[in-house]
């Protein structure tokens, strides 16, 4: 929350330490403002991107995800990025499915030259999570739940 | 039912033939109890045994998984038409070989009881075999055969769903049957098992077995052939096989993709295409 | 000791005033999407009891729940602290021996007693239930277990037709069935003996020494034979009312961590593995010869009584049915085979 008591969602960012993430330094060092939501994690090419980390980012309390790496054909590696599009492809189908929504998982390419795009980039990705609003875990008890025991439930 | 006998009268003849004239030196298929009634798996070395092999609507466990454990070995395996898709999965991922092994595939497979994925088959024949029992289905009984069902979980809202899923994995008791009666669980060390990343937690709380519902059907993708095996092993009753289904559902209608249709196709996520859909990704 | 026959809508009334003092527990029918199964779960309503069915899971989840958290490195905490006790209704033999069992385990033994289990276990009573009849697999009396009496349990119901007939064997309970209608004590010992000669007919025999002799069925051969189909899961032992395997595990949340006691399973293939990557069971045979020889050689080694009660919990539920009856009938044959066998002890 901010000071407007309006919602300041934490983003979790896995960009690829060769384009995206060159991207975001050139924002940055251009002086190009973008929201201060997102929480980088550099990662070597998103072909490294276990989908794991994107569950475990939620399971552990991001309103939302960003992945972003270089563009198909780009890659620093030849084709990790290709393999990562088809995971996130599969990820975003089955979490939907699962009922987290759309907007909370964010998908895309920027390459090193790109910093204007990335502060789009990032500016869309805030407005999406900040549509469906806080994330409440996937028990969606927000994340308050207090220590205690299994119990058998009242039926 | 008349079809169940006719497939379990040939496949004893077939396992007797091959254990007699040593072809083999194990045939695994499905067998009766000794002090039940039930359905369990059975292991047959010796030629005179062979009459206790059976094929019934209770045999809903998947074979499959067994071949693992004799690698090295030739070993004869009594394969549904799901049972023979994992089989053709693993020899794709040459984890058996496949001179190794001799399938007694069945056709026209007529169903599990209770089992909600054989509503959905459209196989029904062994993808792969050395020896079919059986009668052959053709296009249009298999067509006959589909439920015309539509997902009930597609059609409703996203908080909808997540709260079906809510109430599922809430009952979840982390006992692992469901990835232990699955084929494509035969990972030396499962994620849920290391430490270092610990990627669920060990309690039993939703949040967690969320996470671990949603990690393991993470590893279905592409792979999971949609036996219902993890449903039936379920003593909770929960609907774990729904998140696989759906994998199975979007690799087909995105990358025009299903899991062990051949013996030497790639796996979905080891492969990829340049022209790949981006589908759900930001503009 | 005392004896009351009360009917069903009598017994109705004393459940709801049994309710204002105590938590009550009974095995209800539970629609669980895929499957419906009885289940112990506290209730309120006393028409949702089922009578008639063993459950399918047993009365081990209320009272040594799945986890539990026990303190941490820092402070002792006491987590279990209702006023209010809990009855658990309409536990059969096999249940009540089964508690006997985790009692001896976490109470009895002086070496260790668990305070939380205890703090717990002293707020239940169990009311037990004659048993009915025998499930489809289960096997108490081959065990030598009594299926219509069990003396464990300081309230017992035996149950005719509509007709429910209560043994107060605990003073302590005396006050609260006082007014209810007083029942013939022979004739209950009548009805007892009825029922019991409606069990005699066991499909399973079994002669064995018990404690199973250690060493010798240790390098048994029978093992891999047994083990082969089974997948490894946590299934049998889940379920099982004896089973009371834990592993302490650390949970931390803002930077403070709390200590749970959870179950474990010694079928997963982890649970004896070591942090230098060595595993003394590293393989299924080893791992359900443990099951085993826990159950019918170290337990009643070390305690009184097997570690198994015979409920068939984990015959019914196992996925690939795997039958611990067969396991038991190799290891007499076996025993047979070796030349008469000798129990552990002698
Ligand atoms: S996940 Fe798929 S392949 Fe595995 S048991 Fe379930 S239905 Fe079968
Ligand atoms: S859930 Fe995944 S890691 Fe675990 S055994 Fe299955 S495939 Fe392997
Ligand atoms: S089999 Fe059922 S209860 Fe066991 S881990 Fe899988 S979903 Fe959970
Ligand atoms: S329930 Fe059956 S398959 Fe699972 S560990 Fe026990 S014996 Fe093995
Ligand atoms: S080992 Fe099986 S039969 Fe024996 S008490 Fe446990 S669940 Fe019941």
């Amino acid at each position: 929350m901010n000071e407007n008591n309006e919602f300041e969602p934490k983003i979790a960012a896995f960009l690829c330490t060769w384009c995206s993430y060159a991207a975001a330094d050139l924002a940055g060092s251009s002086r190009i403002q973008y929201p201060p939501n997102i929480r980088v994690v550099r990662v070597p090419c998103t072909g490294r991107m276990d989908p794991f980390l994107i569950i475990k980012a939620f399971n552990m309390g991001a309103d939302g995800i960003l992945v972003s790496g270089c563009h198909p054909g780009d890659c620093h590696f030849l084709d990790g990025n290709l393999y990562a599009r088809r995971r996130f492809v599969m990820l975003n189908e089955m979490m939907q499915y699962a009922g987290v929504e759309a907007e909370r998982m964010n998908f895309t390419w920027c390459s090193a030259s790109e910093g204007k795009r990335f502060a789009g980039v990032v500016e869309d990705a805030v407005e999406n999570v900040k549509k469906v609003g806080p994330w409440q875990g996937f028990d969606g008890q927000g994340f308050s739940q207090e220590e205690g025991e299994t119990t058998v439930e009242k039926v | 039912m008349k079809k169940y006998e006719k497939i379990t009268e040939e496949i004893v003849e077939i396992a007797e033939k091959l254990l007699k004239e040593n072809t083999v030196e194990k045939v695994i298929g499905f067998g009766i109890g000794i002090f039940t009634e039930e359905v369990t798996p059975i292991f047959i070395s010796n030629p005179e045994n062979a009459d206790r092999l059976v094929f019934n609507s209770k045999a809903e466990m998947s074979l499959a998984k067994y071949l693992l454990n004799y690698k090295d070995q030739k070993v004869a395996i009594v394969a549904k038409p799901c049972d023979s898709r994992a089989i053709a999965t693993y020899l794709a991922e040459d984890l058996i070989k496949r001179e190794n092994i001799k399938v007694i595939g069945i056709n026209g497979c007529p169903g599990i009881e209770n089992n909600t994925a054989c509503e959905e088959c459209d196989i029904r024949n062994a993808v792969i075999s050395d020896y079919t029992v059986g009668k052959k289905m053709t296009e249009e009984e298999i067509e006959a055969k589909l439920k015309d069902k539509e997902d009930k979980i597609e059609k409703m809202t996203p908080a909808e769903r997540m709260e079906y899923f809510q109430k599922e994995f809430e009952r979840c008791t982390r006992c692992y049957a469901c990835r232990e009666a699955c084929y494509v669980c035969y990972c030396e060390q499962c994620f849920t098992e290391g430490n270092q990343p610990e990627w669920v937690g060990d309690s039993v709380k939703l949040n967690d077995n969320f996470t671990y519902h949603l990690m393991r059907a993470m590893h279905m993708a592409g792979r999971c052939v949609n036996c219902g095996a993890c449903e039936m092993a379920c003593p909770e009753g929960i609907d774990v096989r729904a998140l696989a289904a759906k994998m199975c559902r979007s690799a087909e209608e995105l990358f025009d993709y299903r899991a062990g249709i051949d013996s030497d196709q790639k796996t979905l996520l080891s492969d990829y295409d340049v022209n790949d859909t981006e589908s759900g990704f930001m503009e | 000791m005392m004896i009351k026959k009360i009917d069903k809508n009598q017994f109705k009334e004393l459940f709801d005033k049994l309710k204002e003092n105590y938590n009550i527990a009974a095995p209800v029918l539970i629609d669980k999407n895929k499957k419906t199964l009885v289940e112990y779960h506290y209730i309120d309503d006393f028409d949702k009891i089922d009578w008639d069915e063993q459950a399918d899971s047993s009365p081990k989840n209320i009272i040594f729940p799945q986890n539990a958290p026990v303190g941490n490195d820092y402070k002792e905490k006491q987590y279990y602290d209702t006023e209010q006790d809990t009855l658990i209704l309409g536990v059969r033999s096999c249940d009540i021996e089964a508690i006997k069992t985790l009692d001896q385990v976490f109470i009895e033994d002086e070496m260790y007693i668990d305070k939380n289990y205890k703090a717990r276990r002293d707020k239940i009573t169990l009311v037990g239930l004659s048993c009915p009849q025998r499930n489809k697999s289960c096997f108490c009396d081959t065990l030598g277990f009594n299926p219509v009496e069990s003396n464990y349990a300081p309230l017992y119901i035996f149950k005719d037709g509509n007709e429910f007939w209560i043994k107060v064997k605990d003073k302590k309970f005396e006050s609260v069935f006082e007014n209810l209608p007083d029942g013939n004590q022979d004739k209950l010992e009548e009805l007892i003996e009825k029922r019991i000669n409606t069990f005699t007919e066991s499909s399973f025999e079994l002669d064995i020494p018990i404690p199973l002799p250690e060493k010798e069925m240790f390098e048994a051969d029978i093992w891999e034979e047994m083990s082969e189909k089974c997948l490894g899961c946590g299934i049998c032992t889940y379920y099982c009312p004896t089973c009371y395997c834990f592993n302490f595990i650390w949970e931390g949340k803002d930077g403070e961590s709390t200590k749970y006691k959870n179950w474990d399973s010694c079928m997963f293939s982890t649970y004896s593995a070591h942090a230098s990557g060595h595993n003394p069971r590293d393989s299924k045979e080893k791992r359900y010869r443990n099951r085993i020889m826990h159950k019918f050689s170290y337990h009643p080694l070390n305690y009184e009584g097997l570690g198994c009660v015979g409920c068939g919990r984990c015959i019914d539920r196992c996925p690939v049915n795997l039958d611990i009856r067969e396991a038991l009938k190799l290891t007499e044959k076996y025993l047979e085979e070796k030349g008469g066998a000798k129990s552990g002890k002698d």
